[in-house]
């Protein structure tokens, strides 16, 4: 009797799933609507608007050199068109958070993304510590503009992005490829020194 | 179980059988009244391309990456592509290896916000507890960092005006894959309840069910960002004027 019940019941979940399985499949097939407007457009006038729109978002496109960095893969692309004029590996942000112990301040050390653009190219840059280094490392906080002064970490060169981030060297070349940076984008010194030649004050820069 | 009870079933199975004939046959039907003439049909493609291209011109004004899912790419030859995008620029490609389609009203050509990502365990952050460094050693080597490795295969992106896209990595080894098949199934009967649900309440509902490589998987989930657009352009785009 039991398995009786029980095979019944096996059918009909069966049938019932096959049932919505169908209906499922009916009502979403793909069932073209007709416009009732399509025999009304003119053929030309939508090769012109397909041009004009094309050529509005070419128009929107980056001229000249640009970079591109993929911060999921850590890979530095610099670009001219669709043309890839150099493919590096980079550091980028860790993603990780640091909070002041005094419970008032807190950051996240992520690459931001979006649009960019070199703001200022540094030859010989020098790394003014910010509040978060002293943190990290339980140093206090100096008062001095002086003390935060550190040369050679930041590599030959430097273009900075915005908001105090820079594609920049490294010291730690071993982990180029991974994310383990405050934010900013760390490259091997070949590659940043071609990126730096390449690159004028204002090219674009993508990061996603 | 006697004769009576087989022939019971043979009948229902037989009603089954005569069921799915019905429905693919209707399918065929308002499939085959739909295709036009040549100029017809070169009027209609040029409407949706222009759509589509009215829709991403919007979003590359922006300046803001967006993502453009073109399904009508799809053959045996031209697999369709996630394409990643910034004023026009494509930042990176994503070849789709399997990808289901189905949804209770056409989408229409206009970017569509990501709303949420939806997924069992969201990749958490680590914490950074403040330490002098030592003498000689890297100390940033012995950190814990949020990386590619730490981002799920398997989740949901809910997008604005009803849109589901369900991400798959591609399951490898024999037990990874024998686990995908009964959550794929499972998840197929979910959605197929939804759409029936959302059919019934005559709410706009889309799936689309992407298999991607798992790092690719992972890398769409660490670049898509709540807020940005998409735009999906249908193989047989609904309410266009």
């Amino acid at each position: 009797m039991i398995k009786r019940i029980a095979f019944i019941s096996f059918i009909g979940i069966i049938i019932i799933l096959l049932t919505v399985e169908l209906f499922a499949y009916y009502v979403s097939s793909d069932r073209p609507v007709v416009s009732s407007s399509i025999g009304a457009s003119n053929l030309n006038e939508l090769i012109r608007r397909n041009r004009t729109l094309r050529k509005g978002i070419t128009g929107l496109s980056p001229k000249g050199f640009y970079i591109v960095i993929d911060t999921a893969r850590n890979l530095i692309f610099l670009k001219e068109g669709n043309r890839t004029i150099l493919k590096a590996v980079v550091s980028s942000g860790s993603g990780n958070i640091l909070r002041d112990p005094s419970g008032k301040r807190q950051w996240i050390f992520d690459t931001p993304r979006g649009e960019f653009e070199v703001k200022g190219k540094i030859a010989g840059p020098k790394w003014i510590k910010p509040d978060w280094a002293f943190i990290e490392e339980e140093e206090d906080i100096p008062k001095d503009w002086e003390d935060r002064v550190e040369e050679g970490v930041l590599g030959d060169y430097a273009l900075a992005f915005g908001n105090g981030y820079l594609i920049h060297g490294t010291l730690y070349k071993r982990l180029l490829g991974r994310n383990v940076t405050h934010g900013c984008i760390r490259v091997g010194d070949g590659d940043l020194e071609t990126i730096y030649k390449l690159s004028r004050v204002g090219t674009k820069i993508y990061i996603f | 179980m006697n004769i009576f009870e087989l022939k019971k079933i043979n009948f229902q199975l037989k009603i089954l059988l005569f069921l799915f004939m019905i429905l693919f046959s209707l399918r065929a039907y308002s499939q085959a009244i739909a295709g036009g003439d040549s100029i017809g049909q070169k009027i209609r493609d040029l409407k949706d391309e222009n759509s589509l291209l009215e829709a991403e011109l919007r979003l590359a004004l922006q300046g803001a990456s967006y993502i453009i899912l073109d399904l009508r790419t799809e053959s045996d030859s031209v697999p369709v592509r996630i394409n990643l995008k910034n004023r026009g620029r494509v930042l990176r490609e994503f070849d789709v290896e399997r990808i289901r389609y189905r949804r209770t009203k056409g989408l229409f050509i206009e970017p569509i916000p990501l709303i949420k990502k939806m997924v069992f365990f969201h990749p958490k952050r680590k914490e950074i507890r403040p330490h002098k460094p030592e003498d000689g050693a890297d100390a940033i080597g012995q950190l814990d960092f949020l990386e590619l490795k730490d981002m799920p295969s398997n989740y949901t992106l809910s997008f604005g005006k009803g849109l589901l896209i369900s991400i798959t990595g591609q399951p490898k080894g024999l037990i990874f894959r024998f686990i995908h098949l009964i959550s794929s199934i499972l998840i197929h009967i979910r959605y197929s309840l939804t759409i029936v649900w959302n059919h019934l309440w005559k709410n706009e509902f889309a799936i689309i069910e992407i298999m991607v490589r798992k790092e690719d998987a992972q890398s769409l989930y660490w670049s898509l960002e709540e807020g940005m657009n998409i735009v999906v352009m249908e193989r047989h785009p609904y309410g266009i004027t």
